[in-house]
């Protein structure tokens, strides 16, 4: 009988002992003020019992790699303390790439809060965007490492664009650049300096019973309507009658020959899309010369 | 023979610069001559022409300018119908001709004439 209590007891006792051996000691954390939430010290190294309040508490780079990702926790609703919470406590390039996440649905929110942290340059490329915060301003432009491919720099300076490292002074308030023979600017008056020009012209002479176009700029051709009397149209338009005009000729015997808007059928004579123009041999009659030019500069 | 080379030359010449012309037919049978410019596409200019002309909806035929009239001293008198030649309205022109008021020099060259009749009479 005592020998039996005694196993009894003793196998009791070993059974206790192991159940005691299984049991996990729990840790409870203690989530400070916000006053004290910069220093608040981890308290425990048991990564399962803390790992959804805190966030990383490794310093070793393999065992946050594993497990790490899913244990950065906002702890606060208030998106200002989101956006200054997120950091990157790995000091592995790759791990620091694939964790920055935005956590805000607030579209706004997530555009400011997507912030790069690596200093390598080809993990810090991918993730980075060109954003329009307002009509021609840009942010977050960035150079191109390769000339490949990817999306040109875009910045507020200015330059001529040689290659594709060159700056596009288009956006920010750039000023005028020259790409070959074009002109890029989006400053409105030098815009408009650079296009008042003459914008059509034509040369015609008279030597058989047909006038002859000898040459020109933006003409679609013209119209011989009587001695004297000629229309010119334009192949692009002008924006409006008001576009200024200007003739020479070659008279014939001496006379002098006068190149004048055709006022005579009482339209103006200037149309966007045409030119009359009247050819008057001593300024009264009308009559053709051997030669005349006009020449057009306006809006278009 | 020196003649004939010359007329040669300048039929060779006219030739060479003919070119592709649209005529329009006005009601009135005068003609107005559109004359597109070189390059592109040449219904389109020549339309854009008619249109900035006021010529859209008349009729039209598109010949070689050797066909027209070879000087300008009767553009005036041109007149058409489709289908047919250019011709001169010469009747106008004559009739024109003489409603024109006189320069100075027409009429001292007439009262020349006149001088010169009475002068010859016994």
């Amino acid at each position: 009988m005592g020998k039996r209590i005694a196993i009894i007891l003793f196998a009791l006792i070993l059974s206790v002992s192991a159940y005691a051996s299984e049991f996990t000691p729990v840790y409870n954390l203690e989530i400070p003020s916000i006053g004290a939430r910069d220093w608040q010290p981890i308290i425990s190294r048991d990564i399962i019992s803390i790992d959804t309040v805190i966030g990383i508490i490794s310093s070793d780079v393999i065992s946050t790699k594993a497990s790490d990702t899913i244990k950065f926790t906002i702890l606060s609703n208030d998106a200002v303390i989101q956006n200054t919470n997120i950091q990157i406590i790995s000091n592995d390039s790759v791990t620091q790439n694939i964790k920055i996440q935005i956590l805000s649905n607030d579209a706004v929110i997530q555009n400011n809060l997507t912030t790069m942290i690596s200093g390598d340059v080809a993990l810090s490329k991918s993730p980075t965007y060109i954003t329009q915060t307002a009509n021609g301003q840009l942010t977050n432009e960035q150079a191109i490492g390769s000339l490949s491919s990817g999306i040109m720099r875009v910045a507020n300076s200015t330059g001529v664009i040689t290659s594709l490292t060159d700056i596009l002074p288009i956006a920010n308030g750039g000023t005028a650049s020259a790409i070959g023979y074009t002109v890029v600017s989006n400053d409105i008056s030098d815009l408009k300096a650079r296009t008042a020009q003459v914008k059509g012209w034509a040369t015609v002479t008279y030597s058989t019973g047909t006038p002859t176009l000898q040459d020109n700029y933006n003409v679609s051709g013209i119209t011989d309507t009587a001695e004297g009397r000629i229309t010119v149209t334009w192949d692009t338009d002008f924006a409006n009658a008001n576009y200024a005009i200007a003739g020479a000729s070659v008279g014939k015997t001496g006379d002098s020959w006068n190149v004048n808007i055709d006022y005579t059928d009482g339209d103006g004579g200037l149309a966007t899309t045409a030119a009359k123009i009247a050819l008057l041999q001593n300024g009264t009659t009308l009559s053709d010369p051997l030669r005349f030019t006009v020449l057009a500069a306006g809006d278009q | 023979m020196k003649k004939i080379i010359l007329v040669t030359l300048c039929f060779i010449t006219s030739i060479a610069s003919a070119e592709t012309v649209r005529v329009v037919y006005k009601p009135d049978k005068s003609v107005i001559v559109v004359i597109p410019s070189q390059g592109g596409d040449y219904e389109t200019k020549a339309l854009d022409c008619m249109k900035s002309s006021g010529l859209e909806g008349l009729p039209y035929e598109d010949m070689d300018s050797s066909l027209l009239p070879q000087t300008r001293e009767k553009r005036n008198y041109w007149e058409g119908e489709k289908t047919k030649p250019i011709t001169i309205n010469e009747v106008k022109y004559q009739a024109d001709q003489l409603a024109k008021p006189k320069t100075l020099e027409q009429k001292v060259s007439e009262l020349e004439t006149k001088v010169s009749a009475l002068e010859v009479k016994p």
